[in-house]
């Protein structure tokens, strides 16, 4: 594609010099400032058991929501604060006469779904009681008003936040509140950064917590079990909902306005609602797009429900939640994504690697059902994201539609990633080249374009009777990350520059006991025949791709069906028998001719050309 | 196959010392930072800006934009960025690094195609340094 053509094999050293001096040249002229992002504190696990300081208890498990009409009762736990605007309640009269009439859309995959007249009839009712209730335009002060229980109903209209946006990003006023984080980094914004400064970074912030009464630790703890310096529950159980129709009704913009659901972003705020510390926290019925980096963003929270939400165009993020526990998204769309719709990540680490004395019994920490994420460059990611449930979602359109993987290992705890199952999704579709000129969406990390999931370094995952078609790359990529370097290979690296090292690891720790099983491969829910790749061998484009790692055991392929409908015509690197079936010590990796060379290719080559590696071309329709 | 391709690496990594070494010398006399006449480089800065805003923010844009030394520095400042500590249950203490040479020759090599002008270098550091043995 473009970039093959402009920076191929063909084109000599020094033209390649040339022309990359004259582009950034030009980029310095051309290009405006970009805003300054923050640097993240080292964050941790929350406490797995409920906190019943407050009543009813926040945490332990995924909150319940409750009803839009409750929110009008004077009885029951919290205090209702309405924000609207002065056409709020046109807007929610429209749109419940078209949901009416031609329908609403929950998600693409749905269809329109139709409001019953005595639904729209309610719904009408509750509204209009809330406007008359309304006493806020702003929904960071309605947040920042409330307390334990308490409940933020938004009415239907466009949200900007004028007031958070004028609000000081790297405020010299909030400098005496950052920290040294697990990086080194002594520029990292602190919890009590967030909590005195909630609007430098955030278009909304909804702090759950008072700062805790001693500092947190400097260095951080290398035990991410448990917030050291977490303080009393001033906003859990909080609850943050749209009062329209769908979440199309409800719309919190975090940049340029003007852009719709679509590029460019214009981001003013890194982040359009962050919840951080946020135990028991829901939110429902909105939308949000255009931040710098994450639309929704759930931290060190223990209990969240994100229900009926869409995000768009997130710099690097529609939604991600970060070292949580009890957590479920569900009945969602995200889409524009620079790197993924929905990242799950550093989900308590519940599975198989659990700390038994946290965690006595195998549970799932994180669900996601019900969702479609798409037109990002990734569909979903899970860096070291553990323990999550995935499935009923459908992940299209993307370049890669799903990836979980320890690629940016620090930072995020819970390596080895592990313990996912990834049941009954479909992906599909998934072509969308981010990478081409022209394209809308801005990808901050290289993937393979063509591409239905894979799994980089992770251990005992299920990924079971999903559907993988039309994905012209390949299907399925399984593929270790290799920790046992971190000394470095045959003293290529300095060890006065490693900060650490572990030569002890070896066999490598990554990409072991994955079970693949129950899969369609290559054919549509409607029958249609639709390959994963070519079924070529020597390129790898199958549908299922293992890389063979030398060491690695326990991986199995088994009782999945390719496009003819029979396990006959499963297509696969390496090709059957060599792709194992059985699940025990017998399965292991002998190195993979093919797969090691795309894998340093396009992730560690010292003279990347596009000619040695495909990913960012879009491959041809099988 | 695994010492191969390592081997292959290094095979590459040794045959185009030269010219990166001439790339490098080239890019710092465009960069305003000066040419020492020297055939081998300095050694990485240990202290000054590197480019971009923050180092978990940076991107190829700003690897592009920014002047030879700041990209050197970021070389070191992703080091201690993708070294720090995991939080492993498998025994692993910090992340892989690259040996800054090697790093500043893959930022160099990703970040001139337009395509990746929004990848995060941190992401492309990390990246390559879990495959730098693969």
């Amino acid at each position: 594609m473009w970039s093959s053509v402009r920076f191929g094999g063909s084109v000599d050293r020094s033209h390649r010099l040339f022309i990359a001096v004259a582009a950034a040249l030009l980029s310095a002229l051309l290009l405006p400032t970009l805003a300054s992002a923050h640097v993240e504190r080292a964050s941790y696990w929350p406490d797995p058991a409920p906190d019943c300081s407050v009543h009813p208890c926040a945490g332990g498990t995924v909150p319940t929501a409750r009803s839009l009409s409750s929110a009008l009762s004077t009885s029951g736990a919290g205090t209702t604060r309405v924000v609207c605007q002065p056409d709020s309640l046109t807007r929610a009269q429209q749109s419940i006469a078209s949901a009416e009439s031609t329908g609403y859309v929950v998600r693409p995959t749905q269809g329109r779904q139709k409001l019953s007249a005595s639904a729209g009839s309610a719904l009408l009712a509750v509204n209009r009681d809330l406007f008359s209730r309304c006493a806020f335009n702003s929904i960071q002060d309605a947040v920042t008003q409330s307390g334990n229980n308490d409940r933020v109903v938004i009415m239907p209209g466009l949200y900007t936040e004028p007031k958070s946006r004028a609000a000081l990003t790297h405020d010299p006023a909030c400098a005496k509140y950052t920290i040294t984080n697990d990086r080194g980094n002594a520029s990292a914004v602190s919890y009590a950064y967030q909590f005195h400064c909630p609007n430098d970074q955030n278009l909304i912030a909804v702090l759950g917590r008072a700062p805790g009464p001693k500092p947190p630790p400097q260095p951080p703890l290398s035990d991410r079990h448990g917030i050291p310096d977490l303080g009393p529950c001033i906003r859990c159980n909080l609850q943050m909902e749209g009062s329209g129709v769908s979440a199309d009704d409800v719309v919190i913009d975090a940049g340029r306005v003007a852009s719709g659901d679509s590029a460019p972003i214009g981001p003013v705020k890194d982040v359009g609602i962050r919840a951080d510390r946020a135990d028991g926290f829901v939110l429902r019925n909105v939308k949000v797009r255009h931040a710098g980096e994450h639309d929704i963003y759930v931290l060190e929270s223990d209990g969240y429900l994100l229900d009926r939400f869409k995000t768009f165009y997130g710099g690097e993020y529609g939604v991600l939640t970060f070292v949580e526990d009890h957590g479920l998204m569900q009945n969602c769309e995200a889409a524009g994504n620079g790197d993924s719709g929905l990242y799950p990540g550093a989900g308590a680490d519940t599975g198989n690697q659990r700390d038994v004395t946290i965690y006595p019994k195998f549970r799932y920490s994180q669900e996601m059902r019900n969702c479609d994420s798409h037109h990002n460059a990734g569909g979903y990611s899970g860096t070291d994201g553990n323990a999550t449930h995935v499935h009923h979602n459908n992940f299209y359109d993307n370049a890669l539609g799903f990836t979980t993987d320890v690629f940016t290992a620090p930072g995020h705890p819970g390596f080895p990633q592990d313990s996912d199952l990834i049941e009954n999704n479909n992906f599909y579709s998934n072509n969308f080249n981010p990478y081409a000129a022209g394209s809308d969406v801005v990808p901050s990390v290289p993937l393979p374009v063509g591409t239905g999931l894979w799994i980089a370094g992770g251990n005992d995952n299920v990924i079971r009777n999903n559907r993988f078609y039309d994905n012209w790359r390949r299907g399925v990529m399984i593929f270790a990350v290799p920790d046992q370097f971190v000394c470095g290979p045959a003293g290529s690296i300095d060890p006065s520059q490693l900060a650490g090292c572990n030569p002890s690891a070896i066999p490598p720790s990554t990409s072991y006991r994955n079970q693949l099983y129950g899969n369609v491969m290559g054919r549509a829910p409607n029958g249609t025949v639709a390959p994963n790749g070519t079924g070529d061998v020597a390129t790898g484009r199958t549908d299922f791709w293992w890389d063979q790692y030398l060491g690695n055991t326990g991986n199995c392929w088994h009782d999945n069906v390719g496009k003819a409908g029979t396990a006959a015509s499963v297509t696969s690197t390496p090709p059957a028998p060599f792709l194992p079936s059985a699940c025990n010590s017998s399965s292991m990796g002998t190195v993979g001719p093919q797969q090691e060379p795309e894998l340093l290719n396009c992730l560690a080559d010292i003279e990347f050309k596009t000619s040695t590696c495909p990913w960012f071309t879009t491959p041809s329709k099988p | 196959m695994v010492h191969d391709a390592v081997k292959a690496v290094d095979r590459r990594l040794r045959s185009r010392t030269g010219r990166a070494a001439a790339l490098i010398c080239g890019l710092a006399l465009l960069g305003g930072c000066g040419g020492s006449g020297h055939s081998k480089p300095p050694a990485f800065p240990t202290t000054g800006a590197g480019v971009g805003t923050s180092i978990r923010t940076a991107n190829c844009s700003d690897w592009q934009r920014g002047p030879v030394e700041a990209r050197r520095r970021t070389v070191v400042l992703l080091r201690g960025f993708a070294g720090g500590p995991i939080g492993s249950s498998s025994g692993i203490q910090n992340g892989p690094v690259l040996d800054d040479t090697r790093a500043y020759r893959v930022l160099e090599s990703y970040c001139a195609n337009h395509f990746a002008r929004g990848f995060k270098l941190y992401k492309l550091y990390e990246r390559a340094a879990a495959f730098t043995g693969h």
